[in-house]
C-alpha cells in the first residue's frame, strides 16, 4: 500500500487555475474596505508569501516567543513533506522540532501529555486522511480532559495541524476534508483558513488558545495562493468570519479552498446581474453564527458550500441554524453544494462542488 | 489462573558453534552501514546458518525480597526505607482495603452507582508511590487508588467523587473511582484504556527537557503510567512505549499483570513472555517483580527511577499479582474462574499480611494496630457516606462549565435555556 506520496510537490494543471483565483481575489477585494478585507496584509513591510510560507512564518514566531513550544510529527525535522517546517529544526534544535515515530495515535497522545504538563505542542498529522488513528485520543481524551476533571486538568496548549482537502490527484487518502467528524465533538476548536494571511494569524491564535485546536490547511493552496503577508506577529480571533464581498441577492457561506471556487462563481453571477455576498467562515468551531444570520436576513437566500461530503457535513449544522435564526427572512430554501456522498475518487472533476455547480445553485435559488 | 506449562527447549546450537570465517569485506561494509538501522552488531553483523529466534519459556523470573512469611530472603536486597515510610506504606494499604470494603458494600446497597476495588493489588500501587517523589506525575488506569491514598487523597475526597457531591472538586462528571488531584500530581483517570500511556510519554518528555534545565537535583521529576496487562494490548501501548523510547522520555511504565482483563485470561491476551518481554523489544530497561511483595516493588521502582534519571530512558516494570476481587461491581467473576483459584491467591499470597509480618518482626507494627486502623477507617468511610448523602449535587448551571476554558456565546445561550427549563419543571426533576 502506498501511504505517503513523494515529498516533491507535483505541479498540477489546477495550480494555474488557482493562481488565477488568487489574482481574482485581489481584484474583487476592492468591493469592500481595504482594512477589513486585507487584515494585516497592508503592513508597511508586507512580504509576498504563499500559504506554506505563511505557515512556516507562524511556526517560526511561535517557537521564538516561547521556549515551551515544540513542533513535531512525521518527517517534520527536515522541513516536512510540504516544506511547512523548513529550517525550523536548524534554528530551534532537535529537542523542539523533531520527528515522531510513524503513529498518529502515538504522536497525538504524546502531544496531549506534553500539553497536560503545561507545554505547547504543535503536532502535525501529515494528511488529514490519517488523523483517524488518533480519533480516540482527540475525541475521548483531548476534548474531554478539562470537562471531566472539573477544570483541574487540561491540554489547552495542544494544536494539531494537518494538510486537508483536494489537490487534484490525491484519490481516496490524500484528499479528504474531515472537519465534519470533529464538529460533533464538544471541547475542541476547528479552523480552516483560505489565505496565507489568515492562515498565519489564525494558527498563531490557535497556539495562544488554551483549548485544544485542530488547524486544517487546504494543501492545494500551499504554493498556488500568494499574497502580501505581515512578517511580524499577529493573531486573528477564532469564531470570527470574514465578508469577502458584499451583496444583496444571495449569501454564500464557505471556508477553506472552496472560498476560491465560490469567488469565481460569484464573479460569473455578477456578470448576470446577481449580487452575491460571500462569507469565509475561517473558524468552524466556534463559528460566526451572528455574521451569517445578519447576512441572510439581508439577502433572504443562502448557499452553503464545502468540499466535504454533503450528508452530515458542517453545512447541515449551518443550514439548520439559519432556518431557525432567519426563518421569516428566507425567500428560498437554504441550499448546500458539497462533494458527493461517496469516497473521494481519483478523478474528481464531477465529484467536487466546482464553480459550475455553485453557479447553478445561485441561478436556482435567485430564481426560486 | 493455573495454566499448564509446556516447557519447550530452544535449539539454538548454531549460536554456540565456532563460526566459520565470514566474508571479511561484507562484515566491514555492514559495520559501516549499521547505523542506518540504529543497530550495533558488536562486530558480527551476519551469520551463515539460518536461525529463527523465539523468546518465551522459561519465563523471566520475578524479583522478590520477602517470602510468604514476611522474611527477607536476601539481606543484600533489602531496601533501606525510613521507618516512617514503612509505616505509611502499611497504613495506606490498610486504609484502601477498608475503604474498598465499605464502598463496594455501598454500591450493593445502591448508594453509589459503581465501584472497583484494589483487593490483592495494594502492594503494587503503594510500593510504587512510596518509591516515587511527590512531584512525580502519576497517570493511573483505575485500580491504583491506593497510590492516591498514599499521597494523601482522603476518604472525604473519595466519597465525594464516588457520590458526585458538591464537595467533589471534579464536579461529579465521571463515574465513581475516576479520581484525580492537581495538588497531588495525579492526573485524572479516564475510562478509555491505555490512552494515558502516550500521555505519560509526552509528559515524560517534558520532564526530561525540564530536568536538563533544572540545576537542583531534588526538583527533578519523572512520570509514571500504570497499566493493566489487558490495556497493554491496545495500540496506544505500542505507540506510547515506542515513542517514549525514541524520545528518551523520563517515564516509568508500571504494568499490573493480575492475570485477567475482566473475564479474559492472559492466555487469550498474549503469547509472549508477559508484557515484560515487549519492553525489551522497544530497547528499554525492563524488570519483572513479585507484585505481592511491596518491598520488591519499592526497591525495583526506586532503582527504575534512578535509571530513568541517569540514562534518560523510560523503564518498564511488570508486577505479577492477582485480582482477588471481581473486576467491578458490574462483574461476577465466578462465571469464568473457580473459587478454588481465587482462594489460593486470597489465602496464600496476601500482600498486606506479608508486609505486616515483616513490620512485626522489626517491632514497627502490631496486629492490634491493623485492627484499630481498619476499624477507624471503616467508621470514617461510613460516616462520610452518611454525611455526603445529605449534600446537594453540583448546580444545573455547572453542566456547561469547563467544556472550553471560556464559554462560547452558544454555550451561554444553552446554559441559560437549560436553567430556565429546570426552573419551570423543578418539581418533576426532584433533584
Amino acid at each position: 500500500m502506498l501511504r505517503r506520496i513523494g515529498t516533491t510537490h507535483v505541479v498540477s494543471p489546477l495550480s494555474s487555475f488557482f493562481s488565477s483565483v488568487a489574482s481574482a481575489r485581489r481584484l474583487q477585494m476592492t468591493a469592500v474596505s481595504a482594512s477589513q478585507a486585507r487584515e494585516h496584509a497592508d503592513a508597511p513591510e508586507a512580504v509576498e508569501m504563499n500559504f506554506l510560507q505563511a505557515i512556516n512564518s507562524a511556526l517560526d514566531l511561535a517557537l521564538s516567543r516561547d521556549e515551551k513550544t515544540v513542533v513535531f510529527g512525521e518527517d517534520v525535522a527536515f522541513g516536512g513533506v510540504f516544506r511547512c517546517t523548513l529550517n525550523l529544526s536548524k534554528k530551534y534544535g532537535s529537542q523542539r522540532v523533531f520527528d515522531s515515530p510513524l503513529s498518529e495515535q502515538g504522536l497525538v497522545g504524546f502531544a496531549i501529555g506534553m500539553a497536560s504538563a503545561g507545554w505547547k505542542p504543535i503536532a502535525e498529522v501529515q494528511f488529514a486522511d490519517y488523523i483517524f488513528p488518533a480519533f480516540d485520543q482527540i475525541v475521548n481524551e483531548a476534548a474531554k480532559m478539562r470537562f471531566r476533571s472539573g477544570g483541574h486538568f487540561h491540554c489547552g496548549g495542544l494544536v494539531i495541524r494537518s494538510p486537508s482537502s483536494a489537490v487534484g490527484h490525491g484519490g481516496l487518502y490524500h484528499s479528504q476534508s474531515v472537519e465534519g467528524f470533529f464538529n460533533h465533538c464538544a471541547g475542541i476548536k476547528i479552523v480552516m483558513p483560505s489565505t496565507p494571511s489568515d492562515a498565519k494569524g489564525l494558527l498563531l491564535q490557535c497556539v495562544e488558545e488554551e483549548d485544544p485546536c485542530i488547524f486544517f490547511e487546504p494543501k492545494r493552496l500551499y504554493r498556488s495562493m500568494v499574497e502580501p503577508v505581515d512578517p511580524g506577529y499577529y493573531t486573528i480571533p477564532l469564531g470570527k468570519g470574514k465578508i469577502l464581498c458584499e451583496g444583496r441577492d444571495v449569501t454564500i457561506v464557505t471556508y477553506g479552498a472552496q472560498v476560491g471556487v465560490a469567488m469565481k462563481a460569484a464573479e460569473r453571477a455578477a456578470q448576470e446581474g446577481i449580487s452575491v455576498e460571500l462569507i469565509d467562515l475561517r473558524s468552524l468551531k466556534p463559528w460566526d453564527r451572528e455574521m451569517v444570520t445578519q447576512s441572510v436576513r439581508k439577502t433572504g437566500r443562502v448557499i452553503v458550500t464545502h468540499e466535504a461530503p454533503k450528508t452530515s457535513g458542517i453545512g447541515s449544522e449551518i443550514v439548520s441554524c439559519i432556518t431557525q435564526d432567519c426563518f421569516l427572512s428566507l425567500e428560498a430554501p437554504p441550499m448546500r453544494v458539497c462533494c458527493l456522498d461517496t469516497p473521494h475518487p481519483l478523478n474528481e472533476r464531477l465529484y467536487l462542488p466546482n464553480e459550475l455547480k455553485v453557479c447553478e445553485a445561485i441561478k436556482y435559488i435567485t430564481g426560486y | 489462573m493455573f495454566r499448564k506449562s509446556s516447557h519447550a527447549v530452544m535449539h539454538s546450537g548454531g549460536l554456540f558453534r565456532t563460526p566459520r570465517p565470514l566474508c571479511r569485506a561484507l562484515q566491514e561494509a555492514l559495520m559501516k552501514a549499521q547505523s542506518v538501522w540504529n543497530l550495533d552488531f558488536g562486530g558480527t553483523p551476519t551469520v551463515d546458518e539460518l536461525t529463527f529466534h523465539q523468546r518465551k519459556y522459561p519465563s523471566t523470573p520475578m524479583f522478590h525480597v520477602l517470602d510468604l512469611d514476611g522474611r527477607v530472603v536476601n539481606p543484600k536486597q533489602e531496601p533501606e526505607v525510613p521507618k516512617e515510610t514503612l509505616i505509611k506504606m502499611m497504613e495506606a494499604m490498610l486504609r484502601q482495603q477498608s475503604i474498598d470494603l465499605i464502598l463496594m458494600e455501598a454500591q450493593r446497597q445502591g448508594r453509589i452507582s459503581f465501584y472497583m476495588t484494589s483487593m490483592g493489588e495494594e502492594a503494587s500501587a503503594v510500593g510504587t508511590a512510596a518509591a516515587l517523589d511527590m512531584r512525580d506525575e502519576l497517570f493511573l488506569q483505575y485500580r491504583e487508588a491506593a497510590a492516591l491514598t498514599y499521597r494523601g487523597y482522603t476518604v472525604k475526597d473519595m466519597v465525594a467523587q464516588c457520590m458526585g457531591t458538591i464537595e467533589n472538586e471534579l464536579k461529579g462528571r465521571q463515574m465513581p473511582i475516576h479520581y484525580g488531584s492537581r495538588a497531588l500530581n495525579v492526573h485524572m483517570i479516564s475510562s478509555p484504556v491505555a490512552t494515558q500511556i502516550p500521555h505519560a510519554a509526552g509528559a515524560g518528555y517534558v520532564c526530561r527537557l525540564e530536568n536538563e534545565r533544572e540545576t537542583d537535583p531534588n526538583k527533578k521529576r519523572i512520570c509514571a503510567a500504570f497499566v493493566g496487562e489487558g490495556s497493554a494490548s491496545q495500540g496506544d501501548f505500542h505507540a506510547g512505549v515506542n515513542m517514549a523510547a525514541t524520545m528518551k522520555s523520563n517515564t516509568l511504565f508500571l504494568i499490573r499483570n493480575n492475570g485477567y482483563a475482566i473475564s479474559t485470561p492472559s492466555s487469550s491476551q498474549y503469547a509472549g513472555d508477559g508484557v515484560f518481554a515487549r519492553g525489551i523489544g522497544y530497547g528499554i530497561p525492563c524488570a519483572r517483580v513479585d507484585g505481592n511483595d511491596i518491598l520488591a516493588v519499592f526497591q525495583t521502582v526506586r532503582k527504575a527511577r534512578e535509571l530513568i534519571r541517569t540514562t534518560n530512558q523510560p523503564v518498564l516494570v511488570e508486577a505479577l499479582l492477582y485480582r482477588s476481587s471481581h473486576h467491578s461491581s458490574s462483574d461476577d467473576s465466578t462465571w469464568y474462574r473457580s473459587r478454588d483459584e481465587v482462594e489460593v491467591f486470597s489465602n496464600l499470597f496476601l500482600p498486606v499480611a506479608r508486609f505486616e509480618k515483616y513490620l512485626e518482626r522489626k517491632l514497627l507494627w502490631t496486629p492490634e494496630q491493623s485492627r484499630s486502623l481498619s476499624q477507624k477507617v471503616r467508621q470514617e468511610t461510613l460516616a462520610e457516606l452518611h454525611r455526603q448523602e445529605k449534600l446537594p449535587k453540583w448546580p444545573v448551571s455547572s453542566m456547561h462549565d469547563d467544556v472550553y476554558k471560556e464559554m462560547t456565546p452558544e454555550m451561554h445561550q444553552a446554559q441559560k435555556e437549560l436553567e430556565e427549563h429546570y426552573e419551570r419543571n423543578k418539581k418533576e426533576y426532584n433533584m
